[in-house]
């Protein structure tokens, strides 16, 4: 017995010494980042998340075949921490230990053995998960390309150790009476009764030595986990607690200022919070658009280089978290850390913050990676010249402000102008909507059927400026904020109850971004509209029949989680809708976001992510491919023709098909022209 | 070494320019004016001049509309100052009144190097820094491409006709006509150029009407371009279109036979 509690606590004391250390010195580096404001508001929320994301496990839920054994090893663990406890009081205490209050139950030695099992089996799943999916042979498609295989391995032989020494060690228990527990421990009496043929004498050795080896593995694992990226069994509780609510994705945060972040401190301490979290677990990289069209962006590989970042610098960044802010000379992260290719390569599509089950927010340190470059000017040729277009003319596309609203001219009408009359909805037109000639016929279809619904809209005409939705995540922090202030001023200067967009993107910036500069109205997204006209029978329509899918938009369905209201229009129009496989808050990105429509689209290894989506809806043998949204038309309309399924499946945009599903009585003269001058 | 580099304002030509009821102006009323984009190539060279070596770079306009925007620019780039000359300025001002302008105050100056725009959309014919060179009794040189400095001298690129590249060599000072800079003309962020506006920079220097000289012309009437005919497209198969292109070659007597 003194043998044990010595050789024990010897054990422990180096353990706990180690990792603590490790511990302090992540906290510090941690503590360096910049300031995070509001990540601890509404406690009860972020307790609810802890719930949910963590207990509850949800997001690794999502994909059952890896996420029910996760569940299950994380289960277990919290379950087997009895038997740690046990173990050390088995050790330190007495042989006969029980737990104060809670004894030994049968059902807590069943439940015991139970998960022992269930992990052991985990861990042999995940072993048969990493060996299929093994990166060496199935390179940039496997999740686990680029993350560090060889700790993973350890680190599931570790855990497959600390399984068997504690049930070798009840085992021997059981056999020198030492056991509590009675023969619903199933497991370890099965074990025991193999090893009773080997004598009292061997099993009492046995019971010392697996106990101890028990406790030196749990330590080893637990040294081992604090210095390697296994850390998130203790950190992913506390990532996800500071994470934001309700959902990771959101409003983008500008912590650095305008100039954003340059250095590895300028980036507040919940990314430095994020980077040594992450599990490298690759779930980011394998929904990540860029990535799968062989662009050097890996949300996985960019964390993973900037927590590399992050070590290389620590010597600044421990003197830094211990308040000496001004010990700086940390290197520049791009290009020295991050390629700029990387960051450019980003759609902000936020599918990697999705699937990322600890809650990391990628897209919020590419743009603040972004804004620093374009503090700096680096950027390309054909982005800054729609930076300069939107800065002069307030659009994209250089043209002139005051012909934003010629579209209205070939309508049989004139729409109202909300900045000399009261209406209700105010129509946030946007650019592509307004200057691109496709896609004004769209906004033409759109002006008719709202007019001959009755609907009391009107526009600001040249008042509107770009929503800047793009620009801000381009990073042009200081140009997104000048076309809020203009929009807020041609808002104030008209009268509408609510806002409702066409473009996706500007609906995400006027709904989550501008109530922050004072934006106090309800916003809307033309799919909200047609779907609360359509219940109303204020268009009426005669059923379609069609078997059609549809695309949700990223910013429709994945940031804003509208999904339904599209859905419900195409059931209003008698359409048979068939789920692409990638659908929802699942929606694959058309690879237009994020300003990627204003850069060069060199083509990467792999294929167009826009490409790649129109082969998805042609397994489903459907006829039309529905969008939603004006930069989707245009990207799926040309990656319809460059795939050569153009004859096969049409690109329709949702208003498109209500035109088409209207009874001829409610069409008025005027509108009808309209709609016959659309794309067919 | 000190740069002066001259901008000014044009408008945007994606706006539609209209012209004024007596015909001898463009409409500014609600024109968009911006910087003229080979001044912009001039400061970019000056940046990058001052960027190589010692320099102090100097940008100077005349007081138009929405100048501010573009001296705040210029000094968010890195100018070192930024002078508006103010007076009695409305309307369009040539080259001739322009060059004046700009001479009667560089004339009060020390500098090495202007640097100016080779030609503006109202300066086709590029007259400016020929004018400024002779007004201020300096060398001028145009359609530079690439400007070094030193010692006094200055090389200078120059491209002409047939993609030919000469390299001059002229004393200091001179005046340079800038057709592109080194690099394109580099990107300033908002805020930058805001922070710029917050701290003031431009300076105000007000020239008299008198050095304005004797009006050299006066300006009669401008004439809106007429469309030309548009564009015929030839739809079919490309066969029919091609005995279509044949016929056409052959009625305006391209082809024979
Ligand atoms: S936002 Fe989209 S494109 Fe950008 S890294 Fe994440 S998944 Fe990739
Ligand atoms: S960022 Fe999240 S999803 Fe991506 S590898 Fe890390 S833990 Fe996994």
């Amino acid at each position: 017995m003194t043998v044990r509690i010595v050789v024990a606590a010897l054990l422990t004391a180096a353990g706990l010494a180690l990792a603590g250390a490790r511990l302090g010195r992540l906290a510090l580096l941690v503590r360096a980042g910049a300031p995070a404001p509001g990540r601890t508001r509404r406690a009860l929320r972020r307790l609810g998340a802890e719930v949910v994301e963590v207990i509850g496990q949800r997001k690794l839920l999502k994909r059952p075949q890896s996420g029910i054994p996760h569940a299950l090893t994380f289960w277990g663990f919290i379950i087997l921490l009895f038997t740690i406890v046990e173990a050390y009081g088995d050790a330190l205490w007495s042989k006969r230990f029980a737990i104060p209050g809670i004894g030994h139950s049968a059902a807590l030695g069943f439940i015991e053995d139970l998960f022992i099992v269930v992990v052991l089996l985990a861990v042999a799943t995940f072993s048969v998960i990493r060996l299929v999916d093994a990166p060496a042979r199935r390179q940039r498609r496997s999740r686990f390309y680029g993350s560090h295989t060889g700790v993973a391995w350890v680190t599931l032989a570790m855990i497959a150790v600390v399984m068997l020494t504690l049930v070798g060690y009840r085992a021997a228990q059981a056999n020198t009476g030492d056991f509590p527990y009675g023969s619903w421990a199933f497991f370890s009496h099965g074990l025991g009764d193999l090893l009773h043929p080997l004598g009292r004498g061997v099993n009492s050795v046995l019971e010392t030595v697996l106990l101890l080896l028990n406790v030196a593995a749990i330590m080893g694992f637990l040294v081992f986990v604090t210095h390697s990226k296994h850390l998130h069994i203790f950190l992913a509780p506390i990532n996800v607690a500071f994470s934001r609510r309700p959902r990771a994705l959101g409003a983008l945060e500008v912590t650095s200022g305008t100039a954003g972040a340059e250095r590895i401190y300028d980036l507040s301490w919940k990314h430095l919070l994020d980077y040594v979290t992450c599990t490298e677990c690759g779930r980011c990289q394998a929904a990540c658009p860029a990535w799968s069209a062989g662009k050097p962006l890996s949300p996985k590989l960019l964390v993973m280089s900037l927590r590399d970042g992050m070590f290389a610098s620590a010597g600044t960044l421990l003197r830094r978290g211990m308040g000496d802010r001004s010990a700086g000379d940390a290197p520049v992260l791009v290009p020295n850390v991050i390629d700029p290719d990387v960051i450019w390569s980003c759609t902000t599509c936020g599918a990697c913050v999705e699937q990322c089950p600890v809650d990391i927010e990628h897209v919020d340190a590419i743009v603040d990676l972004r804004r620093s470059q374009v503090e700096q000017g680096n950027m390309e040729p054909s982005l800054q010249d729609a930076l300069q277009a939107i800065a002069v003319q307030g659009n994209s596309f250089g043209k002139s402000e005051r012909m934003r609203a010629r579209w209205t001219r070939q309508l049989g009408f004139t729409p109202t102008d909300a900045r000399k009359e009261p209406v209700r909805y105010l129509w946030f037109v946007g650019d592509f909507a307004s200057f691109d000639e496709r896609l004004a016929d769209l906004s033409r279809v759109l002006a008719g059927l709202l007019y001959d619904a009755g609907v009391d809209f009107g526009l600001l005409y040249e008042a509107e400026r770009n929503a800047g939705n793009d620009v801000r995540r381009v990073g042009e922090e200081g140009l997104f904020q000048m076309l809020v202030e203009h929009n807020m001023a041609a808002f104030a200067g008209a009268q509408f109850d609510t806002i409702f967009t066409t473009d996706p993107h500007s609906f995400n910036t006027l709904r989550n971004e501008y109530p922050a500069f004072g934006l106090d109205k309800p916003v809307l997204h033309y799919s909200e509209l047609l779907a609360e006209l359509l219940a109303s029978g204020a268009i009426p329509v005669e059923p379609l029949g069609r078997r059609v899918t549809y695309h949700d938009p990223c910013y429709l369905g994945r940031h804003n989680r509208i999904t339904d209201a599209p859905r419900r229009v195409l059931r209003s129009l008698g359409c048979e809708l068939v789920e692409m496989p990638r659908h929802g808050v699942n929606t694959f990105c058309c690879g237009a976001g994020g300003g990627r429509i204003w850069m060069a689209d060199e083509p990467g290894a792999g294929e167009r992510p826009s490409e790649s989506r129109i082969r998805e809806a042609m397994a489903l043998g459907v006829d039309r491919f529905v969008v939603a949204c004006p930069k989707d038309f245009t990207m799926y309309s040309d990656a319809a023709k460059t795939t050569g399924y153009d004859d096969r499946l049409q690109v329709i945009d949702l208003v498109q098909l209500v035109a088409e599903a209207r009874t001829a009585k409610s069409r008025s003269r005027d509108a009808a022209a309209a709609v016959a001058s659309a794309p067919a | 070494m000190r740069i002066v580099v001259a901008v000014k304002q044009i408008p945007d030509l994606v706006e539609e320019l209209e012209l004024t009821a007596d015909g001898t102006d463009v409409d500014r009323e609600l024109l968009k004016m911006v910087v003229n984009e080979f001044d912009d190539q001039a400061l970019e060279e000056g940046l990058c001049l001052k960027e190589a070596g010692d320099a102090e770079l100097v940008v100077v306009a005349l007081d138009e509309p929405d100048v501010d925007q573009t001296l705040h620019a210029a000094l968010a780039k890195g100018a070192d100052a930024a002078i508006k000359l103010t007076g009695a300025l409305t309307g369009w001002i040539d080259s001739h009144r322009r060059a004046a302008l700009l001479a009667s105050w560089l004339s009060g100056q020390s500098f090495d190097l202007v640097l100016t725009g080779v030609q503006a959309a109202d300066d086709l014919d590029g007259q400016l820094p020929g004018l400024l060179g002779a007004q201020l009794e300096v060398p001028h040189i145009s359609v530079a491409v690439r400007v070094e400095a030193e010692d006094g001298m200055a090389k200078v690129w120059q491209e002409l006709a047939g993609g030919t590249v000469v390299v001059d060599e002229v004393r200091l000072p001179a005046v340079i006509g800038v057709q592109a800079a080194r690099q394109a003309p580099r990107y300033v962020s908002i805020s930058r150029i805001r922070q710029a506006q917050q701290s003031g920079g431009i300076t105000e220097v007000e020239v008299q009407a008198a050095e304005l000289g004797t009006e050299q012309f006066a300006l009669r009437r401008l004439v809106a371009p007429e469309a030309a005919g548009h564009a015929e497209m030839l739809a079919g198969g490309a066969g029919e279109v091609a005995d279509r292109i044949v016929e056409l070659l052959r009625a305006k007597g391209l082809v024979r036979s």
